[in-house]
């Protein structure tokens, strides 16, 4: 056993010190896949205007992210949910802009608008039938997110008033693209995705009367806030580099509608 | 120093190194069983093991772990995976050692490992496209379900139970076989009552190697299971076992609180039905 110690300890101290991660000059960003696209975007503009800069950007959910910048593992963090002090205490978040929350129904189900009463009834799996809110004799298919996704918490928080009050019965796929194809494929699904996106195979509802316009973003009432979070110590170069998307004139290509003046940090 | 006393020092070096490679292995292990431990003991002694095990409802926010859901959904695609795969291989097995002649064994081996080989998010997003539609026709749901999920995993865990049972079947001395075929018994009665009986050993323990396979898949399972996590028995209906479920939940709770110490509890559970597993295969030790 002895001889097996001493081995260990000559291999151990035999290898190069392992550089701590992430290393001085890279930036690690994680979190939520909301805004994946438009970070790895801005993230090559960002890296060709400061060489040597290296930007790494991963999904994993925006609980995921708040708890990892918490540890001190990634430098930034991307979160469609306001940081609870468990995962991350005392990190400052500076907004990417307004993320619109489409909600999406399967041709089929012969909807295209509902009342927002109606809509949280339907989410709350009490309204089973679309029959019952003037579309075809067919089953309502609740398709979700799981409880970690930003998109799912504010649909609870602005559509059906807290959380845990989604239907039991809901499908759940773990990410927009999922939902969309599962809408599109399920005969009288609905679900709900962030961002505006091609919407192939589904009707994109209209809610209280209103429907998403790209032309009159703000009159739409459904959005999430994905939010990069940083550490009140952070390094010039994180923060140079948060300013930088939190500012991008280009947001609106990736969905992202811009905060009214006061709300933007 | 003599040539034969430098071998030796060699040896005892080789055998410190591999030493220290399977101590390593062990502490991971340990340390993975550990960390286990320590995450859901918490919780089991606040709620109680059979309150937690018992329990039919999940809503972690709400303070509910119950894990029969989940427990239940294992078993339920676990058990139908096997159902749909065993003789499926078994037919494979047979054709490859007992019909197929010269290279044909061969490559049916090759061919079936490279299925075996093939990423589960491949079955998945076969599932997806191909399994998930043929059951929503079938049963007018959503097509979500446990069933589609068993079939994702028979398909699966085909090629490995396919390989391992033909493995298994040529493993029967030829010389039994020469001697059941003398004495007048049929390719069919010699295949039914000396070859799967003397086999016997080796193919429980493929099914079991397949067990633990299909007991252990989460991403083709999760992308066509549905997640829904209401106790019930029907496989038309969406599902979830406990390996999506660590999936799904794992990002949303953080390590310390309740609901991180119920996904513990549930890959514990994993790891139980494992151990389960290998002791099995251990009482069927002798092959022939």
């Amino acid at each position: 056993m002895g001889k097996v110690l001493a081995l260990w300890i000559a291999i151990g101290s035999a290898l190069p010190a392992v550089p701590r991660w992430p290393a001085p000059r890279s930036i690690s960003v994680m979190g939520a896949s909301s805004v994946l696209a438009y970070v790895k975007a801005g993230a090559r503009l960002w890296q060709r205007a400061h060489p040597g800069y290296q930007v790494v950007v991963s999904g994993g959910g925006s609980v995921a992210g708040l708890i990892e910048l918490g540890r001190g593992h990634v430098n930034v963090a991307m979160s469609d949910i306001a940081p609870r002090a468990e995962w991350a205490a005392g990190v400052v978040g500076f907004p990417l802009g307004k993320l619109p929350i489409l909600f999406v129904v399967n041709r089929r189900a012969g909807v295209d608008a509902v009342g927002a009463n109606v809509l949280a009834d339907i989410l709350r799996g009490r309204i089973g039938n679309w029959a019952q809110v003037g579309g075809q004799a067919m089953p309502v298919v609740v398709v979700g997110r799981p409880l970690a996704s930003g998109a799912r918490l504010a649909v609870e928080r602005q559509v059906l008033g807290g959380r845990g009050s989604f239907s039991r019965f809901a499908l759940m796929q773990l990410s927009n693209g999922a939902v969309l194809r599962t809408v599109a494929d399920t005969p009288g699904a609905i679900g709900f995705v962030e961002g505006e996106r091609q919407l192939p195979g589904v009707v994109q509802l209209a809610v209280g009367g209103r429907s998403f316009d790209r032309r009159e973003p703000n009159a739409w009432p459904y959005y999430a806030i994905p939010t990069l979070y940083v550490n009140p110590g952070a390094s010039p170069a994180v923060l140079d580099f948060v300013r930088y998307l939190a500012r991008r004139p280009d947001r609106a290509r990736y969905g992202l509608v811009p905060l009214p003046r006061g709300q933007a940090s | 120093m003599t040539a034969h006393s430098r071998r030796l020092r060699t040896d005892r070096r080789q055998q410190v190194l591999l030493g220290a490679a399977a101590g390593l292995y062990a502490a991971v292990g340990l340390g993975v069983l550990l960390m286990l431990l320590v995450s859901s003991g918490p919780l089991l002694l606040r709620v109680g093991v059979w309150q937690a095990l018992l329990g039919v409802h999940w809503n972690p926010l709400a303070g509910q772990f119950g894990l029969v859901p989940f427990m239940s959904g294992t078993l339920l695609v676990t058990a139908l995976a096997i159902l749909l795969a065993l003789p499926l291989a078994m037919a494979l097995a047979v054709v490859g050692a007992r019909v197929l002649r010269g290279t044909g064994p061969s490559l049916m081996t090759r061919g079936l490992t490279v299925l075996a080989a093939v990423p589960s998010v491949i079955y998945g997003w076969w599932g997806l496209t191909t399994v998930v539609p043929v059951v929503r026709r079938w049963s007018g749901g959503p097509g979500f379900s446990l069933a589609s999920a068993g079939i994702v995993l028979a398909l699966m865990i085909l090629p490995t139970l396919a390989v391992l049972f033909q493995d298994a079947l040529t493993r029967v001395p030829p010389t039994w076989q020469e001697g059941s075929l003398a004495l007048g018994a049929t390719d069919d009665q010699t295949l039914v009552r000396l070859i799967w009986p003397a086999a016997r050993a080796n193919l429980f323990r493929a099914m079991l190697v397949a067990v633990a396979r299909a007991l252990g898949e989460t991403m083709a399972v999760q992308m066509v299971i549905g997640g829904q996590t209401i106790w019930q028995l029907n496989l038309l209906r969406p599902g979830a076992t406990l390996t999506t479920q660590i999936l799904t939940d794992l990002a949303v709770f953080p390590p310390g609180t309740a609901g991180y110490r119920a996904l513990a509890v549930m890959a514990l559970l994993l790891m139980a039905g494992m151990y389960m597993l290998v002791r099995i295969s251990e009482r069927w030790e002798r092959t022939p």
